[in-house]
């Protein structure tokens, strides 16, 4: 029951940081403003999801799975990100 | 109604609303954007329709090789020249009308013929649920086994496709060395990446057998780590050159050897044996990983834009961005 309301309370927390991360992709000006609204702002969604559900498992093989898929989308988030931030720099196209 | 319900009409509900945005963005860019968000909720249309195989390959294959596909045509039309889609009046708007109401009507007619026959005693999903298949995975049964000839058709297919790309393809598989990114933050992130992506595809392999997975997703996810490693300069880690060609047909001839095998030792074409059965459709999916990770391959390096100088990365960056298009033009030119 308390995992449950824990659950419920992660996940929905987890969303509302996913839903910030998007109006900011929407709204922001520019590049680089963009990818800062969704860099932290969705890692962050994203990570208090994989731990709302990783509650509701007994079978340590699903949660250390859930855990990796957070980790490998914070790598690919991160490097991503990066890479388009230099390049907007390179060719200012942020500007 | 329950909440099930509820996220199942919401689905097929944004589905169709991506495709028709799909169809009607003013831009090109806009267009394959949205395509490729098409293939993400199609990915979990399969996966609420309880056909995970299906994702997986959606996944891998249709939304991963072919969308990398469509960014690099995407990037490079946009060098050589505007990006905007021509739209024409409201005639072309009344053809593209009638194309689509009769591909409709005629896919409606195939898939309600489908649907009846379907009902009949006989059907291959039933069939390959009873059948004392090789494999205890139902889909690989019906892939290898049961429906092995389409498979292997399947096979040359591809294998056609990329030996034909590579014909007509101005410089062959010489082109294949696309042009290498080695910023130590992509660098250090394939390093990081490509052990897990190559379990991944073993995985996927050895798990076709049991459980949803098999060749055609495997060779997909390992094309995904052929690509990053060519992207980061690491030729000798992906066979290029002479091995190019080999490696695109191992798969099908592989395949027809396992043909002429069972034709020899059990009288029928591809009519796997109970005893070796498994090691037969093991060997022959291991082949076609390797060939369809390198056609894949293949086929999207092939369709990157090619530069001058091959070793010149840190000064001109920009990956596949369209920022330097005069420099793009005049080599497409020459």
């Amino acid at each position: 029951m308390i995992l449950d309301v824990l659950t419920v309370l992660l996940v929905t927390a987890g969303c509302l940081f996913v839903t910030a991360g998007t109006v900011g992709l929407l709204r922001f000006g520019d590049l680089l403003q963009r990818l800062h609204a969704l860099t932290k702002a969705d890692n962050l969604g994203l990570g208090l999801i994989v731990l709302g559900l990783v509650l509701q498992t007994s079978n340590p093989a699903v949660a250390v799975k859930l855990v990796l898929l957070w980790v490998l989308a914070l790598l690919a988030a991160a490097t991503n990100s990066a890479l388009l931030a230099r390049d907007a720099e390179l060719t200012g196209e942020h500007r | 109604m329950s909440w099930e319900t509820v996220l199942d009409v919401l689905l097929a509900t944004s589905v169709l609303g991506v495709a028709v945005a799909t169809l009607f963005a003013p831009r090109r860019t806009s267009s394959v954007m949205l395509f490729l968000v098409l293939g993400l909720l199609l990915v979990l249309v399969w996966t609420r329709l309880g056909a995970p195989d299906v994702a997986l390959a959606e996944a891998a294959i249709a939304s991963g090789v072919t969308g990398a596909l469509l960014v690099s045509a995407l990037t490079r039309r946009s060098a050589a020249g505007s990006a905007e889609t021509p739209r024409g009046g409201w005639r072309s708007a009344a053809a593209e009308l009638a194309v689509a109401g009769t591909g409709g009507v005629l896919l409606g007619g195939v898939l309600v013929g489908a649907a009846r026959d379907g009902l009949r005693p006989d059907r291959l999903g039933d069939l390959a649920l009873d059948v004392d298949g090789v494999v205890d995975q139902p889909v690989t049964t019906v892939l290898l086994d049961l429906r092995a000839l389409d498979t292997l058709l399947e096979v040359a297919v591809l294998a056609a496709a990329v030996l034909a790309a590579l014909a007509v393809h101005r410089e062959g598989e010489s082109s294949i060395g696309i042009r290498s990114d080695t910023r130590p933050v992509l660098v250090s992130f394939v390093r990081l990446t490509t052990p897990v992506v190559l379990l991944l595809t073993g995985w996927f392999l050895v798990a076709g057998s049991s459980r949803p997975g098999g060749a055609f997703q495997a060779g997909a996810v390992l094309a995904g780590a052929a690509l990053l490693l060519l992207l980061t300069g690491r030729k000798d880690l992906v066979p290029t050159g002479r091995w190019l060609r080999p490696a695109v047909v191992l798969g099908l001839a592989v395949f027809l050897a396992a043909a002429v095998l069972t034709r020899l030792v059990e009288g029928g074409w591809l009519d796997l044996p109970a005893s070796w059965g498994v090691a037969v459709v093991l060997v022959v999916e291991t082949a076609l990983v390797v060939s369809i990770a390198a056609g894949l391959t293949v086929l999207v390096a092939l369709s990157r834009p090619r530069y001058v100088d091959a070793t010149a990365s840190t000064e001109t960056l920009g990956g596949a961005a369209p920022s330097d298009p005069p420099r793009r033009q005049t080599e497409e030119l020459t």
